[in-house]
């Protein structure tokens, strides 16, 4: 190859890599924005937007005499099922609200749940492609927010959303509307959770805690104490030192299990927003009170008490050796029966229970609870009927808790006409709605209704289809001990978790984060490499290749490294909302 | 018989060692996989299942087989790989073959270059996105099939494959009135067997192989390949995120050893093929990586 073509293909390198890194520009979020700006505002001049907006009833459930058409980006649960002939796109829920409501569902796209819905949503954002109703990510609404691409629905949220609409967003405080209101206006319709239900608990092993004549833990020293008998005295009569005393994963948070509730019995919250000392809002996992929480892990592992290979175990792993016999306490969350029930409901013998947090000193522990909305609904700008959102929730609600007789039969004949089939259980089919949510107490209530209903022998405390099913399950179990309806019955049924979490509520042993809504710009370019931070130097600790003291070093350093930005941003942020 | 020296027996044995782990190390997560699809639940989650299936069931497999998504999924799997690994293999030999041609071709190392370049700089994924769409390609089979039309990679194997063979036999061609079409397909692609067979079986393994094209250009899920679908299979659910229904749900779907057989069915088609081109691969990539 001769010289003049060497450099003619530098040169087409160098400007190549311009291309290409211009290209990636489209992924942050100006340019995408520029791309999705021009998407709408054809979309506002094309006529179709004029719609048929006298024609509607102005009622919460009211019917459109002229159906108007509705394109959704549909996420698709990995369990939702359909009967024959149905499918995303056609089924249940979309002869229903084209029924009740005049509204024609036409799925644009559809997605699993989860990453890959998230992925097909930032490739429609960064095209600006928009279906007229999706679920967006706190990140996504943000954008959308910036971008102009998106509906205010303040106005339609307070002139058709109906009473149970309007209790679902005030029974928690109203935290969840204030995380999709910017500057005053609501832009979005939270798809509201239950903080509740993610509040920590401590699973026991209560055959081996009756085996060793151990009582209950109220202090952190029990806790230790269990432990230590749990790891040394052979709680499981095999005759090996096979067995651990806490079970803890390599990524320590969020699931179970998990180390949150540890944290939360010494008044430390690491994965939330709570104020500090000086009252202004810190992050939970550099506050001191994390220290000693470190110190006693890492006693503990020192101890023998921990297994040495945390370190390498994600929670599938750790779940193995909880179903295995190897674990016979852990933290985790109101719905660890899912994940041990494969031995657990096969061997009556097994009997986990779960406990409130203990505490360290006299203080009671609270737990921490997460904020509960990972999903932002949110109506594309210029959409003629941006209240086809808000009717379309009301309907749902009405069918899960309201009053209207005629209404819901007729609904739920349609729903559960297929629940003959062997293939397709009634609450498969109900999980397909567009829009999901329901009120943050609904599984405590159903908790509570369930154990009225045994203790009374009353069916008629339970309010609607969800809880009567469930009630069978738990009766099935109590009667038969049915190893299909033990996870219901370990959530649900009269020992279950919900007594502690309904504790929790009634005590107010509970910290919310006081932090909600779109990350701050630091924390988007940030936040991950200090959560890398903060799981490498907690493990450091626990395992003792850092002292404890160490501790303070790695708070300069994550505020060092962005925390300190990010601390004040979010300050900024609640000040201004 | 010749006499190995120490120092070479020593050698010899370490080496065979060695490879040998090596290719325990891959085989064993394929046991392994398999071993959990002849698997009872409680066994699995209990973490007891190795090399070797416990509580020993074929349900998974009985499951699998009626499940129609996975049945229709890989149908579509299969009609990709025939449609793009024809098209590939057309496209790869009509372009490799005037670049092979130095002397006739002009401005040859310019054609070259132009689809090097491509090779090592793409648009991203959203100018891709937004073609395919504009194009109208969006939920067809074409989706998954025209935006890699041509492998650069294969297209370059070949051409130097090309390049190796002898010219005198195309003169020979030449001589008795053969053009370059009839040069192509009657001497050029009857002598390259061996790079045929290593693009081909690339060509296959990727386009069976890929997913993320299934995901990004499909917006039904009832058009995703295998591999998009599996995706959606095998993904680990966050059970915090799950109401009190889906997690009931979750006891019937959790089933590990439906979701390893799931993916021990979609690696079949690929290991049934692969001893019949195997023999060609070394050979064919030796010959068309050497440029000579």
């Amino acid at each position: 190859m001769n010289q003049k073509l060497h450099s003619k293909a530098v040169l087409a390198l160098l400007a190549s890599i311009i291309i290409v890194s211009g290209c990636s520009n489209s992924d942050n979020n100006d340019n995408a924005g520029n791309s999705g700006n021009t998407g709408t505002a054809t979309e506002n001049a094309s006529p179709e937007a004029s719609g048929s907006v006298d024609a509607e009833n102005a009622s919460p459930l009211g019917k459109y005499e002229t159906p108007i058409s509705l394109t959704v980006g549909r996420d698709v649960g990995a369990n939702d099922k359909f009967p024959e002939g149905d499918s995303v796109a056609s089924n249940v829920w979309t002869r229903i609200y084209k029924e009740e409501l005049g509204i024609d569902v036409k799925v644009a796209w559809s997605a699993l749940t989860g990453e890959q819905y998230d992925q097909k949503m930032k490739l429609n954002i960064a095209s600006g492609d928009l279906p007229d109703l999706m679920a967006v990510t706190t990140q996504q609404l943000a954008q959308l927010v910036e971008n102009d691409q998106i509906a205010d629905l303040t106005d339609v949220f307070n002139k058709y959303s109906s009473e149970l609409n309007k209790k679902v967003y005030q029974d928690d405080g109203g935290i969840a509307l204030k995380s999709a209101t910017f500057n005053g206006k609501l832009m979005a319709l939270p798809q509201q959770g239950s903080a509740l239900d993610t509040s920590n608990v401590l699973w026991i092993r209560q055959d081996w805690l009756d085996k060793l004549g151990l009582q209950p833990p109220q202090t952190m020293e029990d806790v230790k104490k269990i432990a230590e008998a749990f790891t040394k005295q052979d709680p499981d009569g095999n005759g090996k030192a096979d067995t651990f005393g806490l079970g803890i994963t390599k990524t320590m948070w969020n699931g179970s299990p998990s180390l949150e509730g540890f944290f939360n019995g010494y008044h430390s919250y690491p994965t939330i927003w709570v104020k500090d000392a000086t009252g202004n809002l810190g992050y939970g996992a550099v506050q001191p009170q994390s220290k000693q929480a470190l110190a006693d892990l890492q006693a503990m592992y020192q101890a023998g008490w921990i297994d040495v290979e945390f370190g390498v175990k994600d929670a599938n792993q750790v779940n193995q050796d909880i179903n295995a016999n190897k674990i016979g306490m852990y933290y985790g969350k109101m719905y660890s029966p899912f994940t041990f029930m494969d031995t657990a409901s096969k061997n009556p013998d097994i009997q986990w229970q779960s406990y409130p947090l203990p505490s360290v000193d006299s203080t009671p522990a609270s737990t921490q609870q997460d904020f509960p909305v990972q999903y932002y609904y949110v109506v594309k700008k210029g959409y003629a009927n941006p209240e086809a959102l808000i009717k379309i929730f009301n309907l749902q609600l009405e069918v899960s808790y309201g009053s209207n007789a005629d209404l819901i039969k007729r609904i739920q004949d349609q729903l559960y006409s297929h629940a003959d089939d062997q293939q397709i259980t009634s609450t498969q089919v109900v999980s397909a709605p567009i829009v999901k949510g329901g009120l943050p107490t609904q599984n405590l209530n159903q908790y509570l209704n369930i154990n009225k209903a045994i203790a009374d022998k009353d069916e008629s405390v339970l309010s609607n289809e969800v809880e009567k099913t469930n009630y069978k399950y738990v009766l099935d179990y109590e009667q038969t001990k049915n190893p299909s309806s033990y996870g219901t019955w370990a959530v649900v049924g009269p020992k279950g978790p919900f007594k502690v979490l309904n504790d929790y509520l009634n005590n107010k042993q509970f910290v919310l984060t006081e932090f909600v809504g779109a990350a701050t710009p630091t924390m988007v370019t940030k936040k991950s490499t200090l959560d890398k931070l903060v799981l490498e130097e907690f493990t450091k600790i626990i395992t003792g290749a850092k002292s404890a003291d160490e501790f303070d070093k790695f708070v300069q350093n994550w505020n060092k490294l962005g925390g300190e930005q990010i601390t004040k941003e979010v300050n900024e942020a609640n000040a201004s909302r | 018989m010749i006499r190995l020296s120490m120092g070479r027996r020593v050698f010899v044995v370490a080496n065979y060692a060695f490879l040998s782990i090596l290719a325990i190390l891959c085989i064993f997560p394929v046991v392994h996989e398999l071993a959990i699809s002849f698997s009872s639940a409680d066994a699995i989650s209990a973490g007891k299942v190795n090399f070797w299936p416990i509580g020993f069931t074929t349900s998974a497999y009985e499951f699998t087989l009626q499940k129609d998504e996975f049945i229709h999924a890989t149908g579509i799997s299969l009609l990709r790989v025939l449609l793009g690994c024809s098209l590939n293999m057309l496209l790869t030999l009509l372009i490799a073959f005037p670049l092979s041609k130095e002397s006739v071709l002009k401005f040859r190392t310019g054609y070259v270059w132009y689809f090097v370049f491509t090779m090592l700089f793409s648009g991203g994924m959203i100018p891709g996105y937004l073609i395919v769409k504009n194009l109208g390609l969006i939920d067809s089979i074409w989706a998954l099939v025209l935006p890699g039309a041509v492998p650069i990679f294969n297209v370059v194997l070949m051409l130097n494959f090309f390049r190796g063979l002898p010219k005198e036999l195309e003169e020979a061609a030449f001589m008795d009135g053969a053009g370059y079409l009839t040069s192509l397909f009657r001497i050029y692609a009857p002598l390259s067997l061996p790079v045929l067979a290593t693009t081909g079986l690339f060509t296959i393994v990727t386009h069976w192989n890929t997913w993320f094209d299934g995901l990004i250009f499909m917006n039904s899920m009832q058009h995703y390949p295998l591999s998009t679908y599996l995706q959606t299979v095998v993904v680990n659910m966050n059970l915090g995120s799950m109401s009190l229904e889906q997690l009931q749900q979750f006891q019937v779907v959790n089933q590990q050893n439906a979701k390893a057989a799931q993916v021990f069915l979609s690696i079949v088609p690929i290991m049934a093929i692969y001893p019949f081109l195997q023999k060609y691969l070394v050979q064919g990539m030796v010959i068309g990586g050497v440029k000579e």
